[in-house]
């Protein structure tokens, strides 16, 4: 049932990789400027153990990166939610910073914690995915319905009462939509902060390189890799998203977000 | 004997025809409704009122019978715009100024701007509006959104105003203020109007007569007149005929409940 | 101190209609000063931490003239890593090469050139995403069949593909401006598209009443309804924008740009890293700037809506 309804993606898919596939021998293009799929398959398949070994490496730096921003920006929100004043100044000031490419710190961060040292890229990401979290949780925490808090609070309700009871559900499907990004934001974080330079079995390293020599189809292969967890990384916060909150009119709906 | 401005013969309305969740919203419904008339359709929930109302205005179209209005069908009538409809909550444009908001059908008929400025401005007078032109709609309380979105009903000069309960999301107060001044801008204007409303006493206020409707699916149970003097106003709650008119509907409704399963009576 | 507490925090605004003139002065002042604050509020635990974990603090490289031995000796906080504030900001005045302009000069012409990739990388991808929105939300099958992609095609990593995309258009800037608008389009077209979808479903049977034509429900009805939507898109795309622009130059040796003046900086980190910080501070205007823009357009094309007047 589910795969009928995804046939038509399917198989257009499929139509668009025969049609890669033929432009390149029709036309002749050249190996180095645009791979057939078959050959990029060909060198995803040469190079698989090396590939699954350093796209796991990145994707550690990525999972890293992702917890531990993901943990800073709740904490950061649940301070921050506590008092108004605080979230009036600093909620502006995050939104800004959220504009700011954060990736222009990644040679810092090299130069803190070491090139070679995976953590300097964890803290890219974490940088990266905090901002949208922080943001999003206070939001989640802070527009709640004013009666439901009147409604607490003829119970005499005490904050942390309120906070467990209503403003963190209330939340939660704030927080897996910072979630949902942060998943996508992560991995790309992860290989693209590896362009400043990194270690040598980090997926970014090895695209560039292989880039550098012209050996397009293991970049492309590669590539593929991070395309593989960075899909799964997001269907399983999905599948987390279903059964936290099956209640929420999002995962109930057709068209999900 | 003129025209009359909405005719209904045989109409009937059946959701989802031939599937286990069919459901027969309207049955066999006849009725002429004269031009100045105004007409109440009131009866229990889901009795199909506003499934009519939407018939006659051609927003969905009948599975029997067949709807005139203006002497052509209701798809003609809607694209000639000879209708105004106003419906349970205001519907105006967030982005608006109330005025756009009024001038709305003008534009889309392509009426020239400053004839459409001075159309909606008499159209904001006549509600009692007049001064909240460049407000924005958020800015207005319920009723006064609601006489916004009447005076963009009536933007067109339409012989007929379709109503669906719109004032049901008021309080009391101004619910009976509204209705004065909707009688008096029917007096006004003349217009034919078709309300639905749940309120027997803002039925029996403002109608010349009452269509009470049974229990789905829905039937006309009786047309009730109302021989109430007009103009009317805060005299006519007090008059004997008054009360007779609401405790023949308030009875006929009861009725209404027990449609389904016990067929009309005598 | 107290009086301009009260002033400007004092007036609590439940369910105001509109904001007098002179409220909206107040909450300007008061947003201007809360990022002064935390601006303040940076700068001291900056220097604080390396007041207490950094290099010696010698008379000659602090503006107070003061000497001071830190207690701990971390190597974050050292001079190499977290230049002193007043070391980063005296960098712009200074020139980056010998007899070479003052760096504020060189930053500020990259700053330019990246902006340019950004802002042309996002006008493409916005019209591609509205125009794509568009169409999906009129077209049921299209939007079925679509889909997919639209969302598969942002779990490929742009940037990575990124040195093989300069590569093929061998368009200099424009390449990058490329990237930036393969990053913009997927926002905006999920935002139009939930955007041209979100009006009141009585209010579409107001437009059919009217036998208003498809195109004018679209442009009287629909777009702008969506518009907050599309503005939310816009907001998170020029942010990407910038970001595609900078990484866009990495590989492809575009030198003009601020990603190129971080790379360069980067080389020459152990001579001189206030320069580093000073053109990642230069990025970080242009995408604050950039973001700041759309925010300004988004207060006229939202003007006299609800949701803005209590946002502002």
């Amino acid at each position: 049932m589910q795969l009928r309804r995804h046939l038509p993606a399917i198989l257009l898919f499929l139509a668009a990789l025969a049609l890669w596939e033929g432009l390149v021998h029709l036309l002749q293009i050249q190996r180095f400027l645009l791979p057939a799929p078959s050959v990029i398959w060909a060198a995803f398949i040469e190079n698989f153990d090396r590939l699954v070994h350093i796209g796991w490496f990145t994707t550690r730096q990525a999972l890293g990166g992702f917890a531990i921003g993901c943990g800073a920006g709740i904490l950061a929100a649940l301070a921050v939610s506590r008092w108004a004043v605080a979230s009036e100044t600093l909620m502006p000031f995050a939104i800004a910073a959220n504009s700011v490419p954060i990736i222009a710190f990644a040679p810092i961060f090299n130069n803190w914690f070491g090139v070679d040292n995976p953590f300097s890229k964890m803290m890219i990401v974490a940088v990266i995915v905090f901002f949208p979290m922080m943001i999003n949780t206070v939001r989640g925490l802070t527009l709640v319905d004013p009666a439901a808090l009147e409604l607490m609070r003829t119970y005499a309700a005490s904050e942390l009462t309120i906070l467990r009871k209503v403003r963190l559900p209330n939340a939660l499907p704030y927080m897996f939509s910072a979630f949902k990004v942060a998943a996508t934001l992560s991995m790309i974080g992860a290989v693209v902060s590896e362009y400043f330079g990194g270690n040598r079995s980090a997926l970014g390293v090895f695209i560039t390189q292989e880039a550098a020599q012209f050996r397009f189809q293991n970049s492309w292969a590669a590539i593929i890799i991070a395309c593989i967890v960075g899909i799964s990384f997001y269907l399983i916060v999905m599948l987390a998203e279903r059964l936290a909150i099956p209640w929420h009119s999002s995962v109930r709906s057709e068209a999900g977000d | 004997m003129t025209q009359p401005v909405v005719t209904l013969s045989n109409l009937g309305m059946t959701f989802n025809a031939g599937k286990h969740n069919q459901t027969i919203a309207l049955e066999a419904i006849d009725l002429a409704i004269q031009p100045g008339e105004f007409i109440s359709l009131i009866g229990p929930s889901g009795c199909g009122k506003s499934t009519l109302l939407r018939l006659v205005g051609d927003l969905i179209q009948p599975t029997a019978g067949g709807v005139q209005v203006n002497g052509k069908s209701a798809q003609q009538a809607r694209i000639d715009q000879d209708y105004g409809m106003v419906f349970q909550t205001p519907v105006l444009f967030e982005w608006r100024s109330i005025l756009n908001n009024v001038m709305l059908p003008l534009e889309l008929r392509g009426m020239g701007r400053s004839e459409r400025q001075k159309r909606a401005q008499a159209l904001l007078h006549l509600v009692e509006l007049s001064g909240f032109e460049h407000h924005y709609p958020w800015q207005l309380s319920g009723g006064m959104q609601q006489r916004a979105a009447i005076a963009r009903a009536l933007a067109i000069q339409p012989k007929l105003l379709l109503m669906d309960e719109p004032f049901g999301a008021l309080d009391e107060m101004t619910r009976e203020r509204m209705n004065m001044e909707l009688h008096r801008i029917w007096l006004e204007t003349k217009t034919t109007v078709i309300f639905v409303t749940h309120s027997i006493p803002e039925a029996v206020f403002l109608s010349t007569r009452i269509v009470v409707m049974s229990a789905r699916p829905g039937r006309i149970l009786r047309v009730v007149d109302v021989p109430l003097t007009v103009p009317r106003g805060e005299h006519t709650r007090e008059e004997t005929a008054y009360f007779q008119v609401e405790t023949e509907v308030r009875e006929w409704l009861r009725k209404a409940k027990g449609y389904a399963t016990h067929g009309l009576p005598e | 101190m107290l009086r301009l507490y009260e002033i400007l925090y004092k007036h609590n605004l439940p369910i105001r209609l509109t904001m007098k003139p002179v409220q909206r002065l107040r909450k300007a002042v008061r947003q201007t000063l809360s990022f002064a604050i935390v601006i303040v509020l940076i700068t001291l635990v900056w220097e604080g931490a390396k007041w207490l974990g950094g290099d010696p603090w010698r008379p000659e490289n602090n503006p107070f003239g003061i000497s001071h031995h830190p207690p701990f000796r971390w190597k974050v906080t050292s001079d190499l890593n977290l230049p002193h504030t007043w070391q980063i900001l005296g960098a712009f005045g200074e020139p980056a090469r010998r007899n070479g302009p003052p760096l504020i000069q060189i930053l500020f012409a990259a700053a330019v050139y990246t902006f340019r990739e950004a802002i042309v990388g996002f006008a493409l991808g916005s019209a591609l995403g509205l125009l794509l929105g568009g169409l999906l939300s009129h077209f049921r099958l299209l939007e079925r069949g679509c889909m997919p992609y639209i969302v598969a095609s942002q779990t490929v990593p742009i940037l990575a593909i990124a040195p093989m995309v300069i590569i093929w258009l061998k368009a200099g800037w424009f390449s990058v401006a490329v990237i930036a608008a393969y990053l913009t389009f997927f926002p905006v077209t999920i935002n139009t598209l939930r955007g041209l979808r979100s009006p009141d479903p009585l209010a579409v049977e107001l437009m059919r009443s009217y036998a208003a034509s498809a195109w004018a429900v679209l442009w009287k009805l629909r777009f702008p309804a969506a518009l907050p939507y599309i503005f939310t898109a816009f907001k998170i795309s020029a942010t990407a924008s910038v970001v595609g622009s900078i990484i866009g130059e990495l590989p492809s040796g575009i030198r003009s740009g601020l990603g190129g003046a971080i790379l360069n900086f980067n080389q020459y980190y152990i001579s001189g890293p206030q320069r580093l910080w000073a053109a990642i501070l230069a990025s970080a205007v242009v995408g604050i700037v950039f973001y700041l823009l759309i925010a300004l357009i988004e207060a006229y094309a939202l003007r006299g809506r609800k949701a803005l007047a209590e946002s502002l």
